[in-house]
């Protein structure tokens, strides 16, 4: 089996590293963008089997970074290929997610193996 | 010997009678002037003063008539009597013997802080009274008039649109604490006044002073009276006043009040008179209304909160669980783990703060053990050396049906008022402790209470202890008990208090409805 390759776009120093060595301990290769631009440009210039998407960044949501994804996949991809995480999981925030057909998870994550899990299932 | 009706001597005795003891008696009228006018540059009143008259206020009028032995006949004392506004006491002057000849007369009124004074004229039998918003010329005014030596003037001297007289006149300043008074008297003739038509015109004025400053008061009480009547028929609830029970006043609203529907505020500051106050249950109080916008604004915050502090602190728990795997020793992994509990324990109380004022006026059956020990947990930075005990009579399984977010709020606002209070009375607090009892009322009650050591409630905070605004703290905004009483009150119950039987403090009791699920399987042995 390839190797997985996982973009991680969180702009939590402290989230980043320890998701970054949980999975790369499951034996992913996991990049990390701080911010939605960063993550946009390799978005556009690679290629991953899974992009893990905080949406309260720095600069710009992370439903724009999905948005503006859609340049490079098409809607179904999108839906197999982002996991959103966020700390806002409001009924509107949770609405939005399910127009892209992506699953959500509320940080903090109850169950972190759960989590895991669910970020390797390709 | 004296002669009555001799104009002179009559007025030598009122000069005598300022000066001197009723019945005393001086030879010359120059002597007795001189005397009295000694006392004047001393005094606006013998032998008291104006204040010792306002003192007793109500007996202003015994308070003359003993303290007037002098020129007015008795029938000219009842006229003063019966004197009640500024017209009648212009009127009134001019009636008095010693004033026959003078035809005019004219009152200024300022009271301090107004942008207008009143102006009372008395000209050829024609009454006027004014409002003029003229105060530049009313201070030059009565700034001429106190610089002048002789007080006679005539219109080019004292040239003023406010100033009726006609030729030469007199005037007269008279300071009081709150007004400023100006009085004019004229022969409307273009014969100068003497000196001794000055120091008449002087001493009657200043005489008669205390009972201007009467009439002062007077206006102005009528003026405060015009605008609370405005301010009561304009107040936008229901406002009626009663005497005894007998309604005095029903403001233009009143009427468009379903009074079933109302919250009855009374207020009896102005005995004998009650005040009655309508306002919607749903409106809500202004306590409340001032409640919910600081609800609000820290809902906000503590959204905002949330949210800053969620992220680090799941990052905290994350990266110290993820090195406990890699820890060397135990003790390091130990101390991992409790980087990791403690994380996690201050997002509990993130979430717990931000769920608090989440869930409105939802009722549902919560854990009250559990429910009180989140209470307290939130009380900690206030009361943080007053001991806590729960005493728990019925077990931790025991379920209440209410509204979790206004019960903690309860519990929370008792704690802090009770270690509030314990710390305001004393500085060594080891002995304090407040308690927080769950007992069994009935079968289908649970009864908290919190009952504390403090000072307990004392004389009139035993009556107003709920009322919104009112508090003993110099710091406090009197709302935590009136907030938490109209919470019970939306969770169809009600706090009531006791000052401790068995030594000091105060308990507050709330009745709980029990789950009757839990209930059944919790009931007591």
């Amino acid at each position: 089996m390839n190797t997985k390759r996982i973009l991680l776009i969180e702009d939590e120093p402290l989230i980043q590293r320890s998701l970054k060595k949980l999975l790369e301990k499951r034996g992913a290769e996991v990049t990390i963008a701080s911010n939605g631009k960063a993550a946009l440009d390799l978005i556009l210039s690679t290629s991953f089997d899974r992009i893990i998407c905080d949406l309260m960044l720095q600069d710009i949501s992370g439903f724009d970074v999905i948005e503006d994804a859609k340049k490079k996949y098409s809607l179904s991809e999108i839906s197999k290929i982002f996991i959103i995480i966020t700390a806002y999981s409001s009924p509107q925030v949770l609405d939005k997610a399910q127009n892209y057909g992506c699953t959500v998870l509320s940080k903090p994550f109850t169950d972190i193996e759960q989590a895991l899990e669910t970020f390797m299932n390709f | 010997m004296e002669n009555q009706s001799n104009p002179r001597t009559q007025k030598a005795k009122v000069i005598d009678n300022f000066s001197t003891k009723s019945g005393e008696h001086h030879s010359s009228f120059s002597k007795k002037n001189r005397h009295a006018l000694d006392k004047f540059q001393h005094r606006s009143l013998p032998n008291h003063s104006i204040e010792s008259v306002f003192k007793k206020s109500k007996s202003i009028k015994d308070t003359i008539r003993e303290k007037t032995p002098w020129i007015f006949i008795e029938k000219q004392k009842e006229d003063l009597f019966k004197v009640s506004n500024f017209t009648e006491f212009t009127d009134y002057i001019l009636n008095l013997e010693d004033f026959s000849r003078y035809d005019s007369c004219q009152i200024l009124i300022h009271k301090k802080g107004n942008p207008y004074f009143l102006s009372f004229s008395h000209l050829a039998k024609q009454l006027h009274g004014n409002v003029l918003f003229d105060l530049k010329s009313f201070n030059q005014i009565f700034n001429s008039v106190k610089k002048s030596k002789t007080k006679i003037f005539n219109q080019t001297s004292l040239e003023s649109p406010h100033l009726e007289s006609v030729g030469h006149f007199m005037a007269k300043e008279i300071e009081f604490k709150n007004f400023n008074v100006l009085f004019f008297l004229s022969m409307n003739s273009f014969i100068p006044n003497t000196k001794e038509d000055i120091e008449e015109f002087g001493v009657i004025i200043d005489f008669l002073s205390p009972y201007i400053q009467l009439l002062c008061e007077d206006i102005s009480q009528k003026e405060h009276y015009k605008i609370s009547k405005h301010l009561f028929h304009y107040f936008p609830f229901g406002l009626e006043i009663t005497n005894n029970d007998k309604i005095v006043f029903k403001n233009q609203f009143f009427d468009q009040f379903n009074k079933d529907e109302c919250q009855k505020y009374s207020y009896s500051e102005l005995a004998p008179f009650t005040v009655h106050i309508y306002i919607p249950s749903k409106f809500g109080t202004a306590s409340e209304v001032h409640h919910f916008q600081r609800v609000a604004l820290l809902g906000e915050l503590l959204n905002t909160l949330q949210h800053e502090l969620s992220n680090p602190l799941f990052g905290i728990k994350l990266a110290s669980d993820l090195l406990k795997l890699d820890a060397p020793d135990e003790d390091t992994a130990s101390l991992l783990e409790d980087v990791c509990k403690s994380a996690e324990r201050s997002q509990g109380i993130i979430t717990t703060f931000s769920s608090l004022y989440h869930d409105n006026d939802n009722i549902r059956s919560v854990n009250l053990a559990k429910l009180i020990e989140e209470a307290i947990t939130l009380t900690k930075s206030e009361s943080k050396q007053i001991r806590k005990i729960t005493n728990n009579q019925i077990g931790d399984d025991v379920y209440v049906d209410i509204n979790a977010s206004y019960l903690t709020q309860i519990i929370f606002n008792l704690i802090i008022n009770s270690a509030q209070a314990i710390k305001l009375s004393r500085e060594d607090y080891r002995n304090d402790q407040i308690t927080i009892t769950i007992e069994k009322s009935d079968d289908t009650h649970v009864l908290l209470a919190i009952s504390d050591t403090g000072p307990g409630i004392k004389g009139e905070s035993l009556e107003k202890i709920f009322t919104p605004f009112f508090t003993t703290k110099s710091t406090g905004t009197g709302l935590g008990l009136s907030i938490c009483q109209s919470l019970a009150n939306k969770m169809n119950t009600q706090i009531n208090f006791k000052n401790n039987d068995h030594g000091p403090g105060v308990t507050f009791t709330l009745m709980l409805p029990w789950t009757k699920h839990e209930h059944k399987t919790h009931s007591p042995n």
